[in-house]
C-alpha cells in the first residue's frame, strides 16, 4: 500500500516542490526588478535596457542543441568578446554590454516567445544575431511591429541575424531587420562565376536541399552559369535526409565534372564519402554554410580524425569571408581571438567562434556610433549608417556597408580551395556583389 | 505590480486548495468554488504580470487543449499516440489557409473567414484526419500504436513542404492576426485578447471533456481501456469507440492548432516539432493520465518546465553553463517526478485528498521498514555476485 511508502513519497515530493518553489520565487523577484536606474544622460533620454552602467542586448539561439544544430557556441563566442570589451576596453559608451541569451530550441514559436521575453521582461535595447531562418521567421514580425497595429515606428533593432535567407534584406517589409552573413543568392552567384572562369565548358551538377536555402542556390546557379545547358544534373534531398548516395550516383551517371553542394554539413560529408566509395572525383563546389572544420570532422568520423576528413575534402572550393580557423592560426588577429576565447570562457577556436567574434566586433562598432542617442531609433540609425567597417577577423577586402535601403551586411566573398592539411588557399580576389 | 508571476500562481493554488479542502463551504460547492477561484485568478493575471507572461499563459491554455484531447485517447481509452503534433499542425494549417487573405481553395476561402469559425473548421478537419487514422489504428495497440502514430508527425512536414502552392512550402503561411474587438480595444491589448481567446476555448473544451467522460461514451472508453474482452462481453462496440476516441482527440488537437496559429501569426511545417509532439505525451503522463486537471497541469509543464529547468541549472552550473545544460535538469526532473508520482501530479493530488493526519503517525512508525524494503528493492543494483538477485526484492 502506498501509505507504507508514504514517508519517502511525501518527503521527497515535498522537498522537490519546495525546491521548485524556491527557484520560482527567486526568479519572480528578479522579474520585479524592472530597470530603475534610467537617469537621463546628457542630451537624449536613453532607451529601454540602457542604464548609466549597462547596455542590455538580447539574442536567441539553439543554445543547448536540442534543435539539432551545433550553433550554440556562436552565442558563447559573442559573450566572450563582449566580456573582453567590458573588462579590457571599459565597455562601450562608458557602459558594459550585457547580452542576455535565450534558448529557442530552433523552433519558430519558441523564438517568438523568447524574443517577447527579452523585449518585454528584460527590456533589451535590441536583438543581435538571432539565429536560424525558420526560427527567426517566427519572431521577425513581432520585432518590426510589436503591437501589430501595422505601424513599424515602435520596432526593435533586429541586428545582424545569423541566417543567409535572402528575404531579410526586404527593408520595406522589415525595416528593423539587418542580415549579417552573405545571403545564399550572392554566394551562389560567386560560385557560378568561379565555375565560369575555371571550369568553362565542363558539365556541372548540383545537389540541393529542398527548402528555401537549397532553392536559393539552384535558382542563382542556373541564372549565373555562362551556359545553363551545361547544368546536366539537378538532384535534391529533403532536409534531414540521412543518405544522399543515390543522388550522387545519378550526378555521376549524368557525367558532371563540377558538382555544386547546396547542402548542410551532414549531407555534404555524406555526399563526399559516397562519391569516394564510387571512385567518383569531381570538382566539389560548396555552399559556405559548410564550415570546413565541421565537414572534415564529420567525414573523418570525429574531431580527432579531422585529418582523415581533410584528406577527402581536399580540392573542394568554398567561399570565405572570415579568417580560416585552421590555416590562419598564426595571424595576429587569430592569436588574439584565441586568447579572448580562452580568457573569457568562450568556446574552442573553430569557424563558428571566429564568426561569433566577427559579428560581435561589428555590434560593438555599431553601439559606439550610437553613444549620443542610445535609443532604439538611434541604434537603428547607427546600424544603417555603417560604412566601410572592417573587423579584425574579416578577410582583406570584406567591408560592411549598410544604408536605410541596404540591409545586407557582408556582401563580399573570396573563393578558396581546401587543402589536405586543412588550410584554405585563395583562388582569386575578394568578389563584392554589393 | 506587487506580486510576481509565480507568487500569484502559488497564492491561486493555495486559495483554491483552501476552498476545496477546508470546511468553509458546503461540500457540494467546494469543487466548483475552487475552479471559480482559479478562473478568477486567471482572468486577473494578464493585467498584472506583463505581456510576456500573458502570452506564455496563452500557450499554456493552448497546449492544455491538446493535452485534454490526448488524455481522452490515452488516459481514458488506453490508446497511445506520440503523433498528436500532426493533428495540431493539420488544424493550424486549416485555420491559416482559411484566414489568410489569399485564395487557395477557390470558393471556400475566397474571403478571409472570421478566426473563430476557422478554429472550429480546424477542429473538424483534424477530426476527419483523426477518424482516417483511427480506423487503421484499430489493428494496433500499445507500443505498436505508439510507433505508428509517431510516423504521422514524421511524415507530415515533407508533405506540407511539397504542396507549397497551398501551404507556402517551408516558409509556411503568415496570417494577419485578429485585433481585439472595438468594444474592448480600450481595455485590453492584443496579447491579453489572445490569452482570453485561449482561456475561454480551453474552458469550453474542458467542460466538453468533462461531459464526455461522464457520459455513456466516457464509460465505454474506460471499459475498453480496462479490458476489451470484458467490454465486448457487455455489448460495447469496441472498434466504434476506439475510432471515436481518436476522432474526438484529434478534434481537440485541431482546435488547439487553430488557436496556436492565431497567437503566433505563422505556421510552418516545423512549428510543431517531433520533440514537441512527444512532449504532449510526456505532459499528460507527468500531469496525470485520466484527469482533466492533469491535462491542464500538463500545459503548464510544457511551457514552464524548460524555463524552471534553466533556472535550476543556473543554480547548479552557473549562469552561462546553465543555459546549455538545462536539458539535463529537465530530464532529471522528469525521471524524479515519474518515480515519486507514478500517477502524475494529478494522481498525487488525489492521493493527498485521501490523506488523514492519523496516517502520518502510522507512516512514521513504518519508516524504518519502508527504508529497509526500498533498499532491498534496489539491492540488485549493487549486488554484483553472480546470481545475487536471488531472494532479493521479495519482501
Amino acid at each position: 500500500m502506498w501509505i507504507q511508502r508514504a514517508p519517502w513519497f511525501l518527503i521527497l515530493a515535498l522537498a522537490s516542490l519546495l525546491l521548485i518553489a524556491a527557484v520560482a520565487c527567486k526568479e519572480s523577484k528578479k522579474e520585479d526588478q524592472t530597470p530603475s536606474g534610467q537617469t537621463p544622460a546628457a542630451g537624449v533620454t536613453p532607451g529601454p535596457g540602457v542604464t548609466d552602467t549597462e547596455i542590455k542586448l538580447g539574442t536567441t539561439n539553439d543554445l543547448a542543441g536540442t534543435g539539432g544544430t551545433p550553433y550554440g557556441v556562436i552565442t558563447t563566442a559573442i559573450q566572450a568578446y563582449f566580456a573582453k570589451v567590458n573588462e579590457e576596453d571599459g565597455g562601450v559608451c562608458g557602459r558594459d554590454i550585457n547580452l542576455i541569451a535565450e534558448d529557442d530550441q530552433y523552433a519558430p514559436a519558441l523564438a517568438l516567445e523568447k524574443t517577447k521575453k527579452l523585449v518585454e521582461q528584460d527590456q533589451v535595447l535590441g536583438i543581435v544575431s538571432a539565429l536560424g531562418t525558420g526560427a527567426h521567421l517566427g519572431a521577425v514580425d513581432y520585432l518590426n511591429d510589436p503591437n501589430g497595429d501595422g505601424d513599424t515606428a515602435d520596432g526593435i533593432p533586429d541586428m545582424y541575424v545569423s541566417t543567409g535567407f535572402s528575404g531579410w534584406g526586404d527593408y520595406q517589409k522589415w525595416p528593423w531587420t539587418t542580415g549579417y552573413i552573405p545571403d545564399y543568392v550572392s554566394d551562389a552567384k560567386i560560385l557560378a562565376q568561379y565555375i565560369n572562369d575555371s571550369h568553362a565548358g565542363e558539365k556541372a551538377g548540383i545537389l540541393y536541399q529542398n527548402d528555401p536555402f537549397g532553392q536559393d542556390y539552384l535558382n542563382s546557379i542556373q541564372e549565373n552559369l555562362a551556359d545553363p545547358g551545361l547544368l546536366v544534373s539537378k538532384q535534391s534531398y529533403e532536409p534531414g535526409a540521412p543518405d544522399v548516395s543515390g543522388q550522387i550516383l545519378n550526378i555521376k551517371n549524368d557525367g558532371a565534372e563540377v558538382v555544386v553542394l547546396a547542402s548542410v554539413p551532414n549531407n555534404t560529408a555524406n555526399a563526399i564519402i559516397s562519391a569516394n566509395t564510387e571512385g567518383y572525383k569531381p570538382q566539389w563546389v560548396e555552399s559556405y554554410v559548410n564550415a570546413t572544420t565541421s565537414v572534415a570532422a564529420i567525414i573523418g568520423g570525429g574531431a580527432d580524425k579531422i585529418a582523415d576528413g581533410f584528406a577527402l575534402l581536399a580540392g573542394a572550393v568554398v567561399n570565405n569571408y572570415i579568417l580560416d580557423a585552421v590555416g590562419a592560426a598564426a595571424d595576429p588577429a587569430m592569436v588574439e581571438h584565441k586568447r579572448i576565447m580562452e580568457t573569457y570562457s568562450g568556446p574552442g577556436v573553430s569557424t563558428l567562434s571566429v564568426y561569433g567574434q566577427s559579428l560581435a566586433e561589428l555590434e560593438v562598432d555599431t553601439l559606439s556610433r550610437a553613444c549620443d542617442n542610445l535609443t532604439r531609433r538611434g541604434l537603428q540609425d547607427a546600424v544603417e549608417s555603417t560604412q566601410g567597417f572592417h573587423g579584425t577577423l574579416m578577410l582583406t577586402g570584406v567591408d560592411v556597408n549598410l544604408s536605410p535601403t541596404d540591409h545586407y551586411a557582408i556582401q563580399a566573398l573570396q573563393p578558396v580551395r581546401v587543402e589536405a592539411n586543412g588550410t584554405l588557399t585563395p583562388i582569386g580576389d575578394v568578389i563584392s556583389v554589393d | 505590480m506587487g506580486l510576481g508571476f509565480w507568487q500569484i500562481i502559488l497564492v491561486a493554488v493555495a486559495v483554491a486548495a483552501a476552498v476545496r479542502y477546508l470546511p468553509v463551504l458546503p461540500r457540494r460547492w467546494r469543487v466548483l468554488a475552487s475552479v471559480a477561484v482559479i478562473l478568477i485568478f486567471a482572468c486577473w493575471m494578464p493585467f498584472t504580470v506583463g505581456t510576456f507572461k500573458t502570452s506564455q499563459m496563452a500557450t499554456v491554455a493552448t497546449w492544455a487543449i491538446v493535452a485534454i484531447g490526448l488524455n481522452i485517447l490515452t488516459g481514458y481509452n488506453g490508446q497511445i499516440s506520440l503523433g498528436h503534433g500532426a493533428f495540431v499542425t493539420i488544424g493550424a494549417y486549416t485555420a491559416a489557409i482559411l484566414t489568410d487573405n489569399k485564395e487557395h481553395l477557390g470558393f471556400i476561402d475566397a474571403s478571409a473567414w472570421p478566426f473563430w469559425l476557422a478554429v472550429m473548421a480546424a477542429g473538424v478537419v483534424a477530426a476527419a484526419a483523426g477518424f482516417a487514422v483511427g480506423v487503421p489504428a484499430l489493428r494496433l495497440s500499445g507500443p505498436y500504436l505508439a510507433v505508428a502514430s509517431l510516423g504521422l508527425v514524421i511524415a507530415l512536414p515533407p508533405v506540407l513542404a511539397k504542396y507549397d502552392s497551398l501551404t507556402g512550402g517551408r516558409l509556411g503561411i503568415r496570417v494577419p492576426q485578429p485585433q481585439p474587438p472595438e468594444l474592448l480595444s480600450d481595455l485590453i491589448n492584443r496579447d491579453q485578447w489572445f490569452f482570453f481567446l485561449a482561456l475561454v476555448t480551453m474552458a469550453l473544451m474542458a467542460i466538453l471533456a468533462w461531459l464526455i467522460v461522464r457520459s455513456r461514451w466516457g464509460r465505454a472508453f474506460v471499459a475498453v481501456r480496462d479490458s476489451e474482452v470484458a467490454a465486448m462481453a457487455v455489448g460495447i462496440p469496441v472498434a466504434r469507440y476506439k475510432v471515436m476516441a481518436f476522432t474526438v482527440s484529434a478534434f481537440y488537437g485541431g482546435v488547439a492548432g487553430g488557436i496556436f496559429m492565431t497567437t503566433i501569426g505563422l505556421i510552418t511545417p516545423e512549428s510543431v516539432s517531433i520533440i514537441l509532439s512527444i512532449n504532449y505525451f510526456t505532459a499528460i503522463v507527468i500531469g496525470g493520465l485520466g484527469s482533466i486537471m492533469g491535462s491542464i497541469i500538463g500545459g503548464f509543464i510544457l511551457v514552464f518546465l524548460p524555463d524552471l529547468s534553466t533556472d535550476a541549472a543556473k543554480v547548479f552550473f552557473g549562469a552561462q553553463q546553465g543555459k546549455q545544460l538545462w536539458p539535463t535538469v529537465y530530464g532529471a526532473i522528469l525521471i524524479g517526478v515519474i518515480i515519486l508520482m507514478p500517477h502524475g501530479v494529478a494522481g498525487f493530488v488525489h492521493r493527498f485528498e485521501r490523506f488523514r493526519p492519523a496516517h502520518v503517525a502510522q507512516a512514521a512508525k513504518g519508516l524504518p521498514g519502508a527504508m529497509r524494503r526500498t533498499l532491498q528493492r534496489f539491492s540488485w543494483a549493487w549486488d554484483i555476485r553472480p546470481g545475487g538477485r536471488k531472494g532479493a526484492g521479495k519482501s
